[in-house]
């Protein structure tokens, strides 16, 4: 028995690390969000006035929404487009390693630089994309990617599918990778053509891997702010803004320090929420397999 | 019909030639077992004929169809893997009807053939099961009746009773050996177990390094082997090989001093001349010594190994890197330590050229 506890006397250094960058700073700005704070001075009580004006208030839950709706979209461009290179790849193996190498590049680099370099590809008058198009005799297709409220979402969406494509890629290269091989031969040996093997015996045999790149892309998704923030600070007309741009606009903005604290546990329950249901849906998927 | 022949059969990776020019005849309904250690390319011949891996070079027939470079799923082969190789996600009935799903049969015939297999391999009651909630033993009869029910030309088996425990091994060996009975069809098993190979095999084909030593019947290769490779592999305990030197000529034969075991004047028959002096080997089965032999010597004892009916002592030479081993029967035993008085019979010793490792017939 003596022997188990001096086993817990090793969590200890992670635990602190937790209590007092995780759990710390999220009970403060949970108090903080019952207040009126201005970042100098004195902080008001004011109950539950900053939740009261968030429900009230359209912008607020639009924001909410935007959110949701920008993650489904690049949740589900980034497994499918991850899993179609997987797939891909899983049967190339010659160029496989340079392919998930040159695939995961983007995500290395940082945000801010991803954002102005596709800010000048997305330009509406000589951006790459728009000269590009004209080039080709495509100038009919010529679009201001980031000025429209109707495309804004998608471009920035693009962005983000773009440079974490590498990233979903790996994941279910890995998941592949853990699939044995006589399966495949199994299937190859009963006349299964390539699409049928995937469909019918890896896609299955993928669950795990489904798991974790859905789990992890949309938790990381959600708290999306650089690319949205750089590319169109929110516009135009709201169609970008996003819940993390409200909390940076309150908090650095307004110094409605209190209020942006608000938003942030809002989002935090949103994340924790959309995380616990999918945790939930793809266990049991891969359960009942 | 399911006969198969290989003819000139190559397979190279890059630069490195794996199997080199095999000629093979398979009858149709034949139970033909190929035999090696492990990289003698005994699976990878086997994993070409399923059209797994490319063939090289050289041509390879069912019946009379070319299949050297058909799709594996177009040559009418079924083949079952040493890893079971079954889809976890599925049930065994799912498992079972997979191929022919895909392949267009309709469900009722689907349905008849799949309970026709299952009814085979007894596998009635684990039909909604899921692999992982079978044994072993109901693995593998679920991998073979997933082959069963494509009515293939030719079965074949990858290692399949490797990762099965040695009772579960017994008892599928004779399983899969009264399946074959059954069906007719004809199976090409792939095993490094001699075991196996001799009470399965209606032909064993011995591999060492990508080439056949030899092909034939279980009995032929035991008792008339082409060369000490195959002397040496088929049979086990292995049999004994001893240096030694032709002394002279007799009526059908040589005279041969083996110095190992202190016997000057052994008469061996062969129809080969062979000139006095020569160095040769000669191969002795343990059960070729018994205790009234009438080539008579001595042997030291170092280890016994009594299984009960039959006793197997080893002796140990500090010359030889292999030891003596003799078989003996009834009563009387030896113990380590023992010096033991036995004789062999001469007519049963088999010839050698240490060099080509040929046989002197």
């Amino acid at each position: 028995m003596r022997h188990r506890k001096t086993l817990y006397l090793f969590i200890i250094p992670a635990l602190l690390v937790i209590g007092v960058f995780f759990v710390y700073p999220i009970i403060l700005t949970f108090n903080m969000s019952f207040t009126r704070f201005q970042g100098i001075g004195k902080a008001t009580q004011v109950g539950l006035k900053n939740y009261d004006r968030i429900f009230s208030r359209d912008r607020y839950l639009e924001a909410a929404w935007v959110t949701v709706f920008y993650t489904v979209i690049v949740v589900t461009a980034m497994n499918l487009s991850g899993l179609f290179f997987a797939a891909i790849l899983h049967r190339l193996p010659m160029i496989r390693n340079f392919s998930r190498a040159a695939l995961y590049t983007p995500s290395m680099i940082s945000f801010v630089v991803v954002a102005y370099v596709w800010q000048f590809l997305y330009s509406p008058l000589n951006g790459g994309i728009n000269v590009a198009l004209t080039k080709l005799g495509l100038g009919a297709f010529t679009q201001n990617w980031l000025g429209d409220p109707n495309i804004a979402i998608f471009s920035v969406a693009f962005t983000q599918v773009w440079m974490f494509t590498g990233f979903t890629c790996a994941i279910y290269l890995a998941g592949f990778a853990g699939i044995p091989e006589e399966i495949g031969e199994a299937g190859r040996l009963e006349g299964a053509s390539s699409w049928q093997r995937f469909r019918y015996l890896e896609l299955p045999l993928l669950g795990p891997a489904i798991t974790v790149a859905v789990m992890l892309t949309t938790i990381g998704t959600l708290k999306t702010f650089e690319l949205p923030y750089i590319l169109t600070k929110g516009g135009p007309d709201g169609a970008t803004r996003m819940l993390s741009i409200e909390i940076i606009n309150n908090l650095f903005g307004q110094y409605k320090f209190g209020f942006a604290s608000a938003l942030s546990i809002l989002m935090l329950i949103l994340v924790l929420f959309v995380a616990f249901i999918q945790n939930r849906v793809l266990r049991d998927r891969e359960n009942t397999q | 019909m399911g006969e198969l022949k290989l003819n000139q059969v190559i397979k190279r990776y890059g630069a490195t030639q794996v199997v080199h020019g095999v000629d093979l005849e398979v009858n149709d309904g034949e139970f033909c077992v190929f035999v090696g250690p492990s990289g003698c390319g005994k699976s990878t011949l086997l994993r070409m004929i399923a059209g797994l891996e490319e063939t090289t070079g050289g041509t390879m027939q069912i019946g009379n169809r070319d299949i050297t470079h058909l799709d594996p799923a177009k040559r009418g082969v079924a083949m079952v893997f040493q890893t079971y190789a079954l889809y976890p996600h599925m049930t065994v009935r799912e498992n079972m009807s997979f191929g022919l799903k895909i392949g267009g049969t309709s469900k009722s015939e689907i349905a008849r053939k799949v309970d026709e297999a299952a009814g085979i391999l007894k596998l009635d009651q684990y039909m909604d099961r899921k692999p992982k909630a079978l044994s072993g033993g109901q693995r593998q009869r679920v991998a073979i009746g997933r082959a069963i029910v494509r009515s293939p030309e030719l079965f074949l088996f990858d290692e399949p009773l490797s990762n099965l425990d040695a009772e579960l091994r017994v008892e599928m060996r004779v399983e899969i050996a009264r399946l074959h009975k059954r069906l007719g069809a004809t199976m090409i098993y792939v095993t490094h177990d001699q075991v196996e190979a001799m009470t399965m095999a209606d032909k064993i084909v011995v591999l060492r390094d990508g080439r056949i030593e030899q092909a034939g019947k279980p009995v032929d290769l035991y008792e008339d082997p082409d060369n000490l490779f195959v002397a040496g592999f088929i049979g086990s305990p292995r049999m004994n090989f001893f240096d030694a030197k032709v002394t002279g000529h007799r009526d059908g034969g040589v005279v041969v001093n083996i110095a190992r075991l202190g016997i000057s004047d052994m008469p061996v028959d062969i129809g080969a001349t062979v000139d006095v002096g020569r160095d040769v080997v000669i191969g002795l089965r343990p059960e070729h010594f018994s205790l009234d032999g009438p080539t008579r010597f001595e042997l030291a004892v170092d280890v016994c190994e009594n299984l009960g009916g039959v006793a197997y002592a080893y002796s140990v030479s500090p010359d030889d890197d292999l030891p003596v081993i003799v078989e003996l029967r009834g009563r009387n035993k030896p113990v380590a330590g023992d010096r033991l008085e036995i004789g062999l019979d001469p007519g049963a010793a088999l010839m050698f050229d240490p060099k080509t490792e040929k046989r002197i017939r």
